[in-house]
């Protein structure tokens, strides 16, 4: 059975006797590419028996996979990657450093800190920090966990949170 | 059984006021028609999606720009993202909504993204708590004569959790770098909206202090993916209160969150079975981009915050000096909650808040004090 539930990704599995062009449910993080075709063919009953096995064993793999994978984009409806970081400034903090990057930065580590730039003020002493790529939720927590060890920062934390009409 | 929505119907009736009624008593709301005797200017923010023409609501559209009337203030858009915002730029003046619809093509590649007709939720939202009649019309909303200010921070696939927070900062007239001062700050602010996340983003804590420190209450949906609230933000921060939604027999609707954090319930329908077990409301008929006003049904969490809103406006109008926690000590009192019976809050006591409010009983309240009256 390889019809599966959840959102279609341009991944299609067919076979010979049904033709099945059903979604799977795999996400951006599947094991398989995005908008890959794979077609499994069983071409008529002079198949060998190696070759039936070999198509059965990659069937119950790819269903395998694909329920496992499902199962983690149904579970994760919260952002597993963030470009931003929310720091909140106590009163008296400059808004920049010397060489132009943010406040704070200087107390994260050089790998990181070099890419940081000060975004948007949203009120109330916060601001946005933003990296220059896209980084696990888990990196920015490490990044934002230096951060507000330095002077005039009250908080930082990643922008890992995305808000949707219930 | 009456839902207590439909229950306003009958403590209201000896008021000569037109009243729109199901055969089966499935009322949606009712023209109270109630002014303050002593603060007719209490401001309720809209945090949702924006707002579209209406003319129950009294925006319009004019040269492709929000203008507002009636029962609307001007707001403020703070969807920061162009994509997100389908305006074609990021904060700005107009919290008029272009629609969150998104077509399965753009929702490909996008972190928590899913294709959707557009929702118009922030219409729906407004309706609820202030909509004005119509003459084609008798719905009014439960608070008619409330100001509604519209503040938009959600947009295609969701909003930022940054836009939110300085959202709610600005309607409760707290400065917002680059953005003109809102000269009529909130003192109800309604959140119908809801994340994953175990604890409350600092972000929106924050803005949520400032909010009670500046006299407003704010009030936030369940969320409805009937789910513990304890892993859904805002309904897990502190300092506000959070709505769960009943259905016309005031069991949980069942999508509705639950948890140690819902404070109370209220009406929120359940269009499981049928549409028209939904929640009445202004809406639009587009489905894409806005194009003609309607009114609809719509339901759940979302649907039910606003009725605690429309609520508390009342009482705020009634109560020009009472504070935040007064306001919400007083709400989710025995006086005007209706307790529930056993299996209504299926997921286990206490587990729905405190009770299902019953407007009718605010309102009786307020009318029998003299802090309102009803014309």
């Amino acid at each position: 059975m390889l019809a599966m539930s959840g959102q279609p990704t341009g991944i299609s599995v067919m076979t010979c006797q049904s033709r099945l062009h059903q979604p799977l449910a795999l996400g951006k993080r599947g094991f398989l590419p995005h908008d890959a075709e794979v077609y499994l063919f069983a071409r008529d009953r002079r198949t060998s028996w190696a070759a039936k096995a070999v198509v059965a064993a990659l069937g119950a793999a790819l269903v395998l996979s694909a329920q496992s994978v499902a199962t983690t984009a149904e579970a994760s409806d919260r952002l597993t990657r963030t470009n931003e970081l929310l720091v909140r400034y106590e009163l008296g903090a400059p808004p920049v450093r010397w060489n132009g990057l943010p406040w704070g930065s200087q107390c994260v580590e050089q790998k990181f800190a070099r890419d940081l730039k000060a975004g948007r003020w949203i009120g109330a002493g916060m601001r946005i920090i933003r990296f220059d790529r896209v980084v696990p939720v888990a990196t920015a927590q490490r990044i934002s966990t230096q951060f507000q060890r330095c002077p005039y920062v009250s908080w930082a934390e990643p922008n890992d949170t995305r808000l949707l009409l219930p | 059984m009456l839902s207590a929505a439909a229950v306003a119907l009958l403590v209201l009736s000896h008021v000569a006021s037109p009243v729109l009624a199901d055969a089966d008593g499935s009322v949606e709301f009712v023209e109270a028609n109630l002014t303050s005797a002593s603060s007719p200017n209490v401001v309720v923010a809209v945090l949702d999606t924006g707002i579209t023409a209406h003319p129950a609501l009294g925006w319009r559209v004019v040269n492709g720009r929000g203008v507002p009337g009636g029962a609307t203030l001007p707001g403020y858009d703070f969807v920061s993202d162009p994509w997100t915002a389908n305006d074609g730029d990021g904060w700005d003046s107009d919290p008029t909504d272009p629609g969150d619809g998104v077509r399965e093509a753009e929702a490909a590649g996008r972190p928590l993204c899913r294709p959707r007709i557009s929702s118009w939720h922030g219409t729906n939202v407004a309706g609820t708590i202030g909509a004005l009649k119509r003459d084609v019309e008798t719905f009014v909303g439960l608070a008619k004569g409330v100001q509604i200010l519209p503040v938009r921070i959600m947009g295609r696939c969701g909003g930022d959790t940054a836009d939110v927070a300085a959202g709610i900062l600005w309607a409760v007239g707290y400065p917002v770098p680059g953005v003109p001062l809102n000269p009529h700050p909130a003192r109800v602010v309604n959140v119908s909206l809801s994340g994953v996340s175990a604890r409350c983003p600092r972000a929106l804590q924050t803005a949520f202090d400032v909010a009670q420190e500046r006299g407003a209450v704010v009030v936030a949906a369940s969320g409805s993916a009937n789910a513990n609230t304890k892993d859904r933000t805002p309904a897990n921060c502190e300092g506000l209160l959070t709505v769960g939604a009943v259905d016309a027999s005031d069991r949980r609707s069942p999508t509705s969150n639950f948890g140690d954090e819902v404070s109370l319930s209220a009406p929120g329908g359940n269009m499981s079975r049928r549409e028209t077990d939904g929640i009445y409301t202004t809406t639009n008929t587009g489905r894409y981009a806005a194009k003609l006003p309607s009114y609809g049904y719509y339901q759940g969490s979302s649907a039910a915050a606003p009725y605690v809103s429309a609520a508390l406006a009342l009482m705020a109008a009634a109560s020009p000096d009472a504070s935040p926690e007064e306001l919400r000590t007083r709400i989710v009192s025995p006086h005007f909650l209706k307790p529930f019976k056993s299996g209504q809050c299926d997921p286990g006591p206490g587990l729905c808040g405190s009770g299902i409010l019953e407007i009718q009983s605010v309102i009786s309240e307020l009318v029998e004090s003299r802090a309102l009256k009803l014309n």
